[in-house]
């Protein structure tokens, strides 16, 4: 009766490759009214050179603020970052760096692309004043090849008359068009990593699948590592190679995405791909719910955060708060009663 | 007989600019739409952006007034109705907005908001008030006590509850949803139309469910209407969409839409370029610009909508011309295609 645990063939990152950014123990608190708030608690991952990462969760899980961690984007003075949270780039911990020195990183070494491309993008410069900016800021190329370099990327990003938009302001360009610009200033400096979050939330469907092809492509091309920061697992299936799913500020599970998709071992994993509607499964019914909700930062239980939600909830679930546990290699489950075929077999 | 019929609707919204504020031009929002909804079918209505989908059930409700062409609910032609003939008509039509947080009036608690339409509407005396708002309540799910509750003090998926909630107060035999799920999380998005799954059944409800999400409309509807720049470019069943699309602006939809399981994967099928504006769409098929296997005549003739299966009508002359010579060798509406 043993069938080979599914994990044991999955391809993931080849074992020997160093990873190009290292998050351990990121601990992120906000200082407000309401007293010390944790929004992100002990996560840990590593991304590899040339894939794909995807961080998973519904609102308010604590995705974001990870992402805005690594990049020090918050707001310093309420922020606090727990005493043993680093995170490794280069040979240094990013959390610790001077402002200045993270400057040089930021855009450079790390890009990031937002849900909402304006943020990124000021009004008042044309597209080409803004990449030749990046480039100026951060490479050593002369005027008349910076010039060349700006509709390089342009046409690169497939943003039809580069010669004639280079000229244009963001607000004459459509939504999906200035996530390729953005996504254009990101390539622009060739970085290590790039942290997408929500990139394609606000596009339309055709949209999106452009925008994907290009990440895909940034890949496949630059050996570039990506975490992609989404809500929508259809976008995980598509572009990720492993996935860490995060609840309530903490991570869950991670895995290799065919396990994730096949096998999750977390009950909150696999609610999650049961409520959304499938293609060519009509109306087969109701779609499976999580009930409640997501308990606030101010009241998080001490022990298993999803317990009130979870089907599978004994008693001990509600006592001791479970440990994010290594269950393979590849593979970790915050659970005290995962879910996957490998934990029936060994029991 | 079916409960709504828009026949042959235009809904333009001019362009004002220049020193005097003239109007300049005009986006044509929604053109030509015609189509039939019977008793108790749920009909999803998909596009992207500026498709004119919202204009579209704002039209038919009678939030814009359309520019051309009619809009027939249950043998009674309310696009010509005064405000007045309008209203009794308007309790048997409710709407469901996207934004659970807009749509709600943040200074009412959830029973005075519910009991203002009960009270304008006349549904039940006075004295019953309190008690159906109660019933209302629990039919979404809700416990009785957030009567008592304002908008601020529930979670978007409980606000998007109460909206539903609000809808039903008046008993009325037709919805419009415009994205009613779209700002959910997945899990409560669920939640939302499971119980809209629910309602419809308990109550016999008519839904026009207008949304971006093919994988909802193709759950939750009977059958849909996909639009582009205004135009109804399909309407098909949402049975086996997969294998009955016909439109290639259906067919890039369903590629561009994100699959279901990282073993399905593929290289990414994309559509090239962007919707054009609707300030000046192209003057053939509006889809031509984006279209891969366009032809010549799609440049300058837009195609009609026509059957081209059971309940099964697109806008396509390609589409056209394969049913034609597939299905019935001596049609009438070829008789252009020879050329």
């Amino acid at each position: 009766m043993s069938s080979a645990s599914p994990s044991s063939e999955l391809p993931t990152a080849a074992p020997t490759a160093r990873p190009v950014l290292s998050v351990r123990n990121l601990t992120t608190q906000f200082r407000t009214d309401r007293g010390l708030l944790t929004a992100v608690d002990s996560v840990s991952f590593d991304v590899f050179e040339g894939e794909v990462l995807g961080i998973v969760g519904e609102s308010g899980c604590g995705k974001s603020v990870t992402a805005r961690s690594i990049m020090r984007l918050l707001p310093e003075h309420i922020t606090r970052y727990g005493p043993d949270s680093r995170v490794e780039f280069s040979g240094c911990n990013l959390l610790e760096l001077k402002e200045r020195r993270m400057r040089r990183i930021r855009g450079d070494r790390i890009a990031m692309i937002f849900q909402e491309p304006m943020t990124a993008l000021n009004p008042v410069y044309t597209i080409g004043a803004q990449l030749d900016e990046a480039l100026r800021y951060h490479t050593s190329l002369s005027r008349r090849e910076r010039r060349r370099r700006v509709l390089e990327l342009l046409e690169r990003v497939e943003i039809p008359s580069p010669e004639r938009r280079r000229r244009e302001y963001p607000h004459q360009l459509s939504g999906g068009m200035r996530q390729r610009i953005v996504i254009a200033m990101a390539l622009a400096c060739e970085p290590d990593v790039l942290i997408a979050d929500e990139p394609t939330t606000a596009l339309d469907v055709t949209i999106q699948a452009q925008i994907l092809r290009l990440m895909d492509e940034l890949r496949k091309t630059s050996q570039t590592a990506i975490v992609l920061i989404t809500h929508d697992l259809g976008v995980v299936a598509q572009m990720c190679d492993r996935v860490v799913v995060m609840y309530a500020g903490q991570v869950v599970e991670s895995a290799g995405v065919d396990d994730l998709f096949h096998d999750a071992a977390h009950p909150y994993t696999r609610a999650l791909l049961e409520s959304i509607p499938r293609s060519g499964a009509r109306r087969t019914g109701r779609l499976a719910t999580i009930p409640g909700m997501v308990p606030g930062l101010d009241e998080m239980p001490a022990a298993c955060r999803f317990a009130e939600r979870c089907s599978g909830r004994e008693d001990r679930c509600t006592r001791i708060a479970p440990r994010l546990t290594d269950i393979t290699d590849a593979r970790s489950v915050r659970c005290h009663f995962p879910m996957h075929q490998a934990a029936g077999e060994t029991h | 007989m079916a409960l709504l019929q828009v026949n042959r609707l235009y809904k333009q919204f001019p362009v004002r600019g220049g020193l005097l504020n003239r109007p300049i031009g005009a986006v044509q929002a929604v053109t030509d739409v015609s189509f039939e909804l019977d008793q108790g079918v749920t009909l999803g209505v998909i596009g992207e952006s500026g498709c004119g989908k919202s204009t579209l059930g704002k039209t038919i409700i009678g939030l814009h007034r359309p520019t051309r062409g009619t809009v027939t609910f249950d043998g009674v032609e309310i696009t010509s109705l005064s405000h007045r003939g309008m209203m009794p008509l308007r309790r048997r039509m409710q709407f469901i907005f996207q934004d659970p947080y807009s749509s709600l009036n943040p200074r009412m608690t959830a029973g005075q908001m519910l009991s203002e339409v009960i009270r304008f509407h006349d549904i039940v005396s006075p004295r019953q008030r309190t008690r159906y708002i109660e019933e209302l309540l629990e039919i979404v799910q809700m416990r009785p006590d957030a009567r008592h509750r304002y908008p601020h003090e529930f979670s978007g998926g409980q606000r998007q509850r109460l909206n539903i909630a609000r809808a039903l107060a008046v008993k009325p035999d037709f919805i419009i949803a415009d994205e009613p799920v779209s700002a959910l999380d997945v899990s409560v998005q669920a939640q939302i139309l499971n119980l809209l799954m629910d309602l419809r059944e308990r109550f016999g409800l008519t839904i026009m469910f207008i949304s971006h999400d093919l994988k909802v409309v193709e759950h939750f509807c009977d059958e849909m209407i996909v639009m582009y720049l205004g135009q109804v470019m399909e309407r098909l069943s949402c049975d086996r969409i997969q294998q009955t699309a016909r439109h290639p602006y259906t067919q890039a939809l369903l590629k561009s839409n994100p699959i279901n399981d990282p073993r399905d994967r593929t290289e990414l099928h994309v559509l090239e370029g962007e919707v054009p504006s609707p300030r000046n769409p192209p003057p053939g098929c509006p889809f031509v610009t984006r279209c891969p296997v366009a032809e010549s005549r799609c440049q300058t003739q837009r195609p009609g909508l026509v059957p081209v299966g059971r309940r099964h009508d697109a806008a396509c002359w390609l589409v056209d011309a394969d049913a034609a010579s597939a299905v019935s060798s001596g049609s009438g509406k070829t008789a252009g295609s020879s050329d």
